[in-house]
């Protein structure tokens, strides 16, 4: 090719040296210069092409904005660029030879300007640059972008329609459990009225009969008003500074019954001014539940003592409520949390449908929080709370 | 100041109208699609008087392709938009993804580099035709620039408190109608010679 017909000991044209192509073309369209490069990716030695006309060796060129940028340049000396973004550049061009013979061509850019000749007559010098590499790069980053924005759309898309569904979920719950209870009201009055009528007269296993019945009936009622409170959960909660120290104060106002009649001994310690973000009546309904199930679910064979704290730490306030009561298996800590799941057996001296822990941590979680407990059977338990806090300063 | 009469004005405009005719077929030959180029009105101004000419509420800063040219007069000729009328245009042209301006790639500056190419190439050739003279056109480049950027690009290509015959140019692409300007930066000799060739054209044509 030509860059190797160089004699030895003169240094190559600088020309043949450069990594661009460069043709020059004489004011009848001929080639007057053709460098290495351009042998190396064309095909063509210069010695083939030198003298000929350039719209002869790349007649698909003609009527394409390559071949009127050249004739423009020729013959009103107005220079141009012809980018692969906007067209197809006809020139036949190979990074390989081996690409030649995969029909692959070269993507390139170039630059034609108009140029006067060795003769005195206007020609034109055509730059050829390879932009293979940065259309692939190109091609791909579009693609991956399209993708990207494909996928957030799906994911959109199913966050909308989740949110959909779990509103009908709450609703349908809501609904449920209202329209449940009104014939349920029902039976507990008659059964109250039946008992007024013919309750003397009952025989004994008559009477124990009607003892479950209405028991019976009662816990349905109460584990329905669960259901209500835990669809009432995902209802809209309010935002804003609230002090905990009162909240406490409140839930064990509220509790102070239990309290005295499980002889339980209460000790609060924690920062006065803490101050957490939340709604301040969802806040309370957390402390109240966690108070009460503390005492509910005390060891009968101690006093009871439960101890609620609080500190502020990087990451949010946490609230901790230690009791010493009878505890939960390590293989329970997840199965607390979810509803209906109740943990002591049945008959056992608490109260409780499995509703309790369920809202607690759904408010929670609403809040920003998070919730978990550490405990082992028999040896009471400590849940922990976090709850975002105003920011320091 | 040179000033262009009315006279001046109106054939000056047929002429660029030509011209960006001519650009326009060769742009909508490029991407398929039909684009529409008018000239509605050419004055001339002072450089300083472009600053807040040139950009839009939209975007403050300029889309520029500039190219020199020399001949019977010499001029500086810059195709301008506000940035994201640019950007638009070429997303419409390459039908490229949204990238902001930031994320702008060789690709679309590529493409808005050959546009602006097109345009001015196409205007200096219908005033070599009309004028029957021989301009000789450099390569053009493009750039992302403020005006007031640009205003100072001009002091240093045109010296001597250069003029500028100014353009402005409307393109309209499926439905989208895109204002820009196109400036020539000349000294005032240029324009002079510009004028004379202009009156020369007139008097060709018995209109003056």
């Amino acid at each position: 090719m030509s860059g190797d017909t160089t004699p030895s000991g003169s240094p190559p044209p600088l020309a043949d040296q450069i990594d661009i192509g460069l043709v020059q073309l004489d004011s009848q369209g001929r080639v007057t210069l053709w460098n290495r490069w351009m042998a190396v990716h064309s095909g063509f030695a210069a010695a083939d092409v030198l003298g000929r006309s350039f719209k002869d060796i790349y007649p698909a060129i003609a009527g394409q904005r390559l071949g009127i940028a050249i004739e423009s340049a020729i013959c009103h000396r107005l220079s141009s660029v012809v980018s692969s973004a906007l067209n197809t550049v006809n020139l036949a061009l190979y990074e390989t030879p081996t690409n030649r013979f995969e029909n692959r061509p070269m993507q390139v850019n170039v630059m034609v300007s108009a140029r006067r000749d060795e003769a005195g007559g206007h020609g034109c010098l055509l730059q050829v640059f390879d932009v293979t590499a940065s259309v692939r790069r190109e091609a791909l980053l579009r693609e991956r972008l399209s993708d990207l924005r494909q996928a957030r759309a799906a994911l959109d898309h199913q966050a909308r329609e989740l949110e959909v569904v779990n509103q009908e979920l709450a609703q349908f719950a809501y609904i449920a459990s209202h329209d449940m209870r009104q014939p349920l009201r029902t039976i507990i009055g008659l059964l109250r009225l039946i008992e007024k009528e013919i309750g003397t007269t009952l025989t004994p296993d008559a009477r124990e009969m009607f003892d479950l019945v209405t028991g019976g009936a009662k816990r349905m009622d109460a584990m329905i008003v669960g259901l209500l409170e835990y669809s009432r959960a995902d209802s809209r909660l309010e935002g804003g500074r609230v002090a905990l120290a009162p909240l406490v104060k409140d839930a064990l106002l509220n509790l102070d019954h239990a309290i005295a009649q499980a002889d339980a001994r209460v000790a609060v310690s924690g920062d006065e001014g803490q101050e957490v973000l939340g709604d301040p009546h969802a806040l309370g309904r957390v402390l109240l539940n966690l108070l009460d199930n503390a005492i509910k679910y005390r060891s009968l064979d101690r006093v009871p003592e439960i101890e609620i704290g609080w500190r502020s730490e990087a990451d949010g306030c946490l609230v901790w409520i230690k009791d010493n009561g009878r505890g939960i298996d390590a293989a329970d800590h997840d199965r607390a949390f979810l509803i209906f799941q109740r943990l002591s057996p049945q008959g056992e001296m608490a109260e409780g449908f499995g509703i309790g822990l369920s809202v607690v941590k759904k408010i929670v979680e609403r809040l920003g929080g998070r919730i978990w407990v550490v405990s082992a059977s028999g040896q009471g338990c400590t849940f922990f709370v976090t709850l975002p806090q105003p920011a320091a300063g | 100041m040179i000033a262009l009469d009315e006279l001046q004005q109106d054939a000056l405009s047929e002429i660029f109208n030509i011209g960006v005719g001519r650009a326009a077929s060769s742009l909508s030959q490029i991407v398929n699609e039909v684009i529409h180029l008018a000239v509605p009105a050419v004055t001339v101004c002072k450089l300083n008087d472009l600053r807040d000419m040139l950009v839009d509420r939209d975007s403050d800063r300029v889309s520029a392709v500039s190219q020199h040219f020399s001949g019977p007069f010499d001029a500086t000729a810059m195709l301008v938009f506000p940035e994201t009328h640019a950007l638009e245009i070429v997303r419409m042209m390459i039908g490229s993804d949204e990238f902001s301006a930031e994320e702008v790639s060789e690709y679309e500056q590529e493409s808005l580099c050959e546009i602006g190419n097109i345009v001015l190439n196409a205007c200096i050739s219908a005033l070599a035709d009309n004028f029957s003279s021989e301009i000789h056109g450099g390569l053009p480049s493009h750039h992302f620039s403020t005006p007031l950027t640009l205003i100072q690009f001009g002091l240093e290509a045109v010296s001597n408190d250069p003029l500028v015959l100014l353009l402005k140019v409307s393109m309209s692409i499926s439905q989208h109608s895109i204002e820009g300007h196109i400036l020539f930066l000349m000294s005032v000799e240029s324009l002079s010679a510009l004028v004379a060739c202009l009156d020369g054209y007139l008097r060709a044509h018995g209109l003056s």
